[in-house]
């Protein structure tokens, strides 16, 4: 799934670490989604889109 | 704190100790049970039964630290997990079966044993598992 992770993380000059820390993933994670390796669940979904005052679908984009 | 490399959370690092601890300690309590009554206690049967009652027992506690640890991962590191028991799992069952009808017509000459079965399903998971952390690196 395409999203907006790695430029929302760098707008804010956090590292992998930082945003997995807040979102209390592994950084492994963190790096897999903004490679669209693995899709997160959604309340990981949830955290992230919170953490950046966004909603879900303005964070990750579906293609389908 | 994370792993240093980065693939565990705080709550996994946590229950890692107690996964190791209690590993271990199954491992000891099997290795009491199989070599106690040759070396300890000349084959008596009660302290035979209490050895294996003690790895049972440890081996309850493993599993359910097992479970937490699996519990405590985030969702990309059970995934990992999933598909190694799932890979593990399979290579286990289907080379023990296949072994095994091997073994009753005749084709091999020696009987196959659960215990090379076990440490064949734990070594595929081991790799599967170093697969996956480098496939989602």
């Amino acid at each position: 799934m395409k999203n907006h992770l790695r430029a929302l993380r760098s707008q804010r000059n956090w590292t992998q670490a930082d945003l997995a820390e807040r979102v209390n993933v592994s950084r492994q994670t963190i790096n897999a989604i903004e490679k669209e390796k693995f899709d997160p669940s959604l309340p990981v979904a949830f955290r992230i889109a919170k953490l950046f005052d966004m909603k879900i679908e303005e964070v990750f984009v579906d293609e389908q | 704190m994370q792993a240093h490399d980065g693939t565990r959370t705080p709550d996994a690092m946590a229950n890692v100790a107690p996964l190791a601890i209690w590993t271990l300690a199954w491992l000891a309590t099997l290795a009491l049970a199989n070599f106690g009554p040759k070396f300890l206690w000349d084959y008596q049967p009660v302290a035979g039964w209490v050895a294996v009652a003690a790895n049972l027992v440890v081996g309850l506690v493993w599993i359910v630290a097992h479970a937490r640890y699996l519990r405590g991962l985030d969702d990309l590191q059970r995934k990992i997990m999933l598909e190694a028991m799932a890979i593990g799992l399979g290579v286990g069952v289907v080379g023990g079966f296949a072994y095994a009808a091997a073994s009753n017509v005749h084709l091999i000459a020696f009987d196959a044993s659960i215990a090379i079965f076990s440490a064949l399903t734990a070594v595929v998971y081991l790799v599967a598992i170093a697969a996956g952390n480098l496939r989602y690196r």
